[in-house]
């Protein structure tokens, strides 16, 4: 469902600029194209009108379970601790060399760490700056980004760019040349293909990374 | 731009070199009167009352009378500005030195012209 | 380790006060005070500091370390502690928002005043404004503040006049824009800065050079605003 209003760019948007892959720096490129396409498109919309969504009663609600949760918490895990055990987590089993066994042990942990997070405590409830509050909200994110880390990376059964694989060395191209989508509310992994029809250029054909 | 309507001169840059000038001025007087004393150990009345009826130094004093007036006007502002918060009484300072600074050239031409 | 920190919660607390606290230091190690308050604050989630790239580049975490402004992440611990202990205060002279953290209005409102921006109203050129190596080395060790105010509120004349002194870090940046080649507004920014207030109060004090985190010369850059006042002046 396309909704009017709401953009994305570079690797979120899966344009495939760089293919389905993408090492820091290339982004530059995604986003100075793309993010100024979103510009003008942006300007255009608003000259031109469209109708947005409003948010209802359930929605805003919906929105702010998260932060009623946490000022209302009573006891629980504490942030720093949750926190530094997911670091460990991923340092230890999805860092730069992976290999499946690892994987499957850091997803089991990670399912265990989820179980802490839905039960934070946010200890310091005042109003006026308040970081805690701040930090509690972002490891509940971080942990989002953990998951949409961890669990493609496991999926994919290859070695491709950043993603290197002690146990799937080499790239194959044949069943992975996609893109890995991550489905947060199933938390589960589907593929797509990746765009080789660009509309002003040849498309530049994959070749073996050799120096 | 910051408006400003009680500091000396038309610009911050004008005050800045009238601050340095007139503290040249002075260090001239002032090594000139310490080294005259030095040479003169036995200083007389006459001497000394000689010396202010040349015309040269007359004009000399006055010049420093007038620096002494710019160089502690712009230092009093100064002073005042990051010290007295209160408007009221910032203002009265500033004016009470003013009126200071104006009687001492004035009581000074006097003195030097034996008015 | 003794740590001494500044806390205030307007919400709860009269007044300030100094909240100590003990905190054991692995062996071997010389954390920065950074890696000393994200220890504390996982003991005491009450702690308020702003803070974000832990690298000495986004300016975030300027606070008083035992008497000397800087930046929590890139201090060393066996720099900032001073007699077996560390003092944590927040930045000088600005109004406290709660514990370190500091309402930085003021020392923003002074850096807009100067007018941050290249204005230069020829047409833009089809590819960059060309700069010569030597025109663009009059840029260094201008364009590289990161406006964490360590400067500014070590400046005593700046705590006196935060409204009308535009501070060492403001007149750092309207120099860059000054020295820069490509700018043409010049003579209209130093018409803005003639006053007696805005460049003038700089005595030559130097706290702001001793306490930059990026090694700037604030004081340098102010001289070199007065040279230009001086030369279009006399």
């Amino acid at each position: 469902m396309v909704i009017d209003g709401l953009y994305a760019c570079g690797e979120a948007a899966c344009v495939s600029v760089h293919g389905a892959n993408r090492l820091g720096g290339n982004s530059l490129l995604d986003l100075v194209v793309f993010g100024r396409a979103v510009g003008l498109h942006v300007k255009k919309s608003l000259d031109e009108g469209f109708d947005s969504l409003s948010a209802n009663d359930t929605d805003i609600e919906k929105a702010m379970v998260r932060l009623n949760r946490l000022n209302n918490s009573t006891g629980g895990e504490s942030v720093a601790a949750v926190r530094a055990d997911l670091q460990r987590v991923m340092q230890l089993y999805f860092g730069v060399f992976r290999d499946g066994e690892a994987m499957q042990k850091g997803l089991a942990q990670l399912k265990e760490i989820r179980a802490r997070v839905e039960n934070l405590h946010l200890e310091d409830k005042s109003q006026a700056f308040n970081t805690a509050r701040i930090e509690a909200l972002e490891l509940e994110n971080l942990l989002e980004v953990a998951e949409s880390t961890a669990i493609p990376a496991e999926f994919r059964k290859e070695s491709r760019g950043a993603h290197a694989r002690n146990d799937f060395t080499e790239r194959d191209d044949e069943n992975w040349l996609k893109h890995s989508l991550f489905h947060p509310a199933g938390k589960n992994v589907t593929k797509r293909d990746v765009n080789f029809a660009p509309k002003t250029m040849e498309a530049f054909p994959p070749k073996i990374r050799s120096y | 731009m910051v408006t400003q309507i009680t500091s000396f001169g038309r610009s911050g840059l004008y005050d800045w070199m009238m601050q340095r000038v007139s503290a040249v001025v002075l260090s001239l007087y002032t090594v000139f009167i310490i080294g005259y004393l030095l040479l003169n150990p036995d200083l007389t009345y006459d001497q000394w009352s000689a010396l202010f009826e040349a015309t040269w130094m007359r004009i000399f004093s006055l010049m420093v009378l007038l620096s002494i007036g710019m160089h502690s006007w712009i230092g009093l502002w100064s002073i005042s500005t990051d010290y007295i918060k209160a408007t009221g009484a910032r203002f009265f300072f500033q004016s009470l030195c003013g009126l200071v600074m104006f009687v001492y050239i004035v009581w000074g031409v006097q003195v030097l012209w034996g008015l | 380790m003794l740590v001494s920190i500044y806390r205030y919660n307007p919400e709860v607390d009269d007044a300030p006060y100094m909240q100590d606290y003990e905190v054991e230091l692995p062996e071997g190690k010389d954390l920065m005070v950074l890696d000393v308050l994200n220890l504390l604050k996982a003991k005491d989630p009450s702690i308020s500091y702003r803070r974000s790239c832990r690298e000495g580049v986004c300016g975030s975490d300027g606070m008083n370390m035992s008497g000397k402004n800087g930046l929590a992440c890139i201090t060393p611990v066996s720099e900032a502690v001073k007699k077996g202990k560390l003092v944590l205060r927040p930045l000088p002279g600005l109004p406290v928002v709660r514990d370190l953290v500091v309402d930085m209005g003021q020392f923003y409102k002074q850096y807009e005043k100067i007018r941050p921006f290249l204005i230069n109203d020829a047409p833009a050129p089809a590819i960059e404004r060309l700069q010569s190596p030597e025109e663009r080395e009059k840029l260094d060790g201008l364009y590289e503040c990161i406006l964490c105010a360590c400067c500014s509120t070590a400046c005593p004349s700046f705590w006196w006049n935060p409204d009308k002194f535009v501070g060492p870090s403001g007149l750092l940046q309207a120099y860059r824009f000054l020295a820069d080649s490509r700018d043409t507004a010049t003579q209209e920014r130093l018409s803005d800065l003639d006053d007696p207030f805005s460049v003038f109060r700089c005595h030559g004090i130097m706290n702001c050079v001793n306490v930059c985190p990026k090694g700037l010369n604030p004081t340098k850059a102010i001289g070199n605003i007065r040279t230009m006042l001086l030369q279009r002046a006399t």
